[in-house]
């Protein structure tokens, strides 16, 4: 499983990603949307996900409606105008990020020849 | 996947309240994601109890409390008007006393629209935090609170203002305190585990330091004018001291009724102490009253706290050096002593005079300021310390003043 050090910064992303692909989610449903994408690699906690829910509600990057379903309040999630556009931003920061970190993790390892020259 | 009983729902429910979460919205969210995750464990052959054993051990310790405690901290930011309008005021108020302090006119303005600016600060609080606005316990207590302050608020700029009915209004706060929080402290004494819930008793445990540093502030200010530029105006900021400070200290002592471990007798001590202390202590705020009654009891009621506070240490605390501040207590209850002998006229003109003497120097102050830093960590001698030395400076007799 994914260490919760790399999964903390990255969950304001993966909610908005997860948005943009879908009109509205709940709590619950976006993690267990995680989980399956990730092959349960990722597991958003509760700790991990609804600060971040809230706190990307008070930025006005998503609006929320309740229902009732099986007889309980169930609210859901989704992307405001703003927030669309900030899903795009983040998730291409975000690629890029992956990318650059990749390029420092495969760079080549300092062998005895180089010592050499 | 099986749909869960609405008894097993308010199993659940209970759990996540116990658990610390108590704010609604969060809660109603909570509670379903964690009977999703019950009813899919249900779904994969677990008993309900099973299913709820499965999901708290995947929970790491006092979670539900942090989520609580983020969550408000992310949306928190939404409630800068009250952030902005708290530093705008004790701006103003600082602005204020530099202007008289100069001789610049519209002094007397600023400090009005100081006040005006915590009396709306305060206000906004109710209207803006997301707690309050929930329906929690204890909101009406608390709306009736800071109306009682904002009247208070009205009382002084009246007073300031020269305006008809401030006497009025300085009556009926400060009674409206003593009654609210009496009633308050007894009800709390009586059920403690359903005031642990109230929004004014979890913010005073939680952000109280907030307004203890409020307090410093008034201390320093209403100090340096005093010693520096002797000038009429520092009273105001002792006022506020002594009604804030007494407030906070008042509702912060009955922490002690949650205390499992305290003995009844002790708590009830506490209650009838506190509540004595308290009245006693607001009561000269009320400027109808006559002199000598507001001197007297204002000074009982400055004995009765630290001699508490000394019993506490002397008999209940766990503190290591339990010792050393129960004795420091007791000093400082005997500097309230003398200061009431005097008062009472126990002694011939000659022996107060060099009493007086005795007390007020500034090796006593250098004295309680050593002991106020030095103790800083300890949270009820720093309550006696900024109360003590409030009341230290308050009374210093200085020429002109």
């Amino acid at each position: 499983m994914a260490s919760q050090e790399f999964v903390k910064g990255t969950v304001k992303t993966l909610v908005l990603k997860l948005l943009s692909e879908k009109k509205k989610m709940y709590g619950y449903e976006i993690s267990a949307k995680v989980k399956e994408l990730s092959g349960d690699e990722i597991q958003l906690t509760y700790g991990a996900l609804y600060p971040v829910l809230y706190k990307l509600e008070s930025e006005g990057l998503l609006t929320t409606e309740s229902g009732l379903v099986d007889n309980r309040a169930r609210k859901y999630y989704s992307l405001t105008k703003k927030g669309n556009e900030v899903a795009k931003v983040k998730v291409s920061e975000l690629e890029k990020f992956l990318d650059t970190v990749k390029s420092i993790l495969i760079a080549p390892k300092a062998s005895f020849e180089s010592w050499a020259y | 996947m099986g749909i869960l009983t609405p008894a097993q729902v308010s199993q659940l429910r209970i759990y996540l309240e116990r658990s610390g979460l108590t704010f609604e919205s969060l809660q109603t969210e909570m509670l379903d994601h964690i009977c999703c995750d019950v009813e899919l464990y249900m779904g994969q052959g677990l008993e309900f109890e099973e299913a709820i054993e499965k999901v708290k051990s995947q929970l790491p310790p006092n979670q539900f409390k942090k989520i609580q405690t983020e969550t408000m901290d992310a949306i928190n930011k939404k409630t800068r008007p009250t952030t902005i309008l708290i530093y705008a005021s004790f701006a103003l108020l600082a602005m204020a006393t530099l202007f008289k302090l100069l001789r610049f006119p519209g002094a007397g303005g600023m400090l009005i629209a100081s006040f005006a600016g915590m009396a709306m600060a305060l206000v906004s609080v109710l209207v803006t935090n997301p707690l309050i606005k929930e329906k929690r316990r204890g909101r009406a207590a608390l709306v009736v609170l800071i109306a009682a302050i904002v009247a208070f608020l009205a009382s002084l700029c009246f007073q300031l203002l020269q305006l008809p009915g401030f006497l009025l209004l300085r009556i009926s706060s400060v009674t409206s305190f003593i009654l609210i929080l009496s009633g308050y402290a007894i009800y709390t004494y009586l059920h403690p585990e359903k005031a642990a819930g109230h929004i004014l008793l979890q913010y005073v445990k939680k952000d109280g330091f907030g307004v203890e540093k409020s307090l410093i502030f008034l201390l320093v200010v209403g100090t340096v004018i005093k010693f520096f530029k002797p000038d009429p105006t520092f009273v105001v900021f002792f006022v506020l001291l002594f009604i804030f400070g007494g407030i906070f200290y008042f509702i912060s002592s009955w922490q002690y009724y949650f205390d499992g471990k305290a003995s009844l007798r002790g708590k009830l001590a506490l209650l009838a102490v506190s509540i004595l202390a308290f009245a006693m202590f607001t009561l000269p705020a009320i400027n109808s009253i006559s002199y000598e009654v507001r001197v007297i009891i204002g000074w009982v009621a400055c004995a009765m706290a630290p001699l508490a506070i000394t019993i506490y240490y002397f008999t209940v605390s766990s503190d290591r050096q339990k010792l050393l501040l129960a004795l420091f207590s007791l000093a400082i209850f005997n500097f309230s002593l003398l200061n009431l002998v005097i008062e009472l006229d126990l002694t011939s003109t000659g022996t107060s005079q060099s009493l007086l003497g005795f007390i007020y120097n500034p090796v006593f102050f250098i004295f309680l300021l050593g002991l106020f830093i030095v103790f800083f960590k300890k949270p009820v001698f720093r309550a006696l310390l900024i109360m003590a030395l409030g009341i230290f400076v308050f009374n210093y007799p200085i020429q002109g003043i």
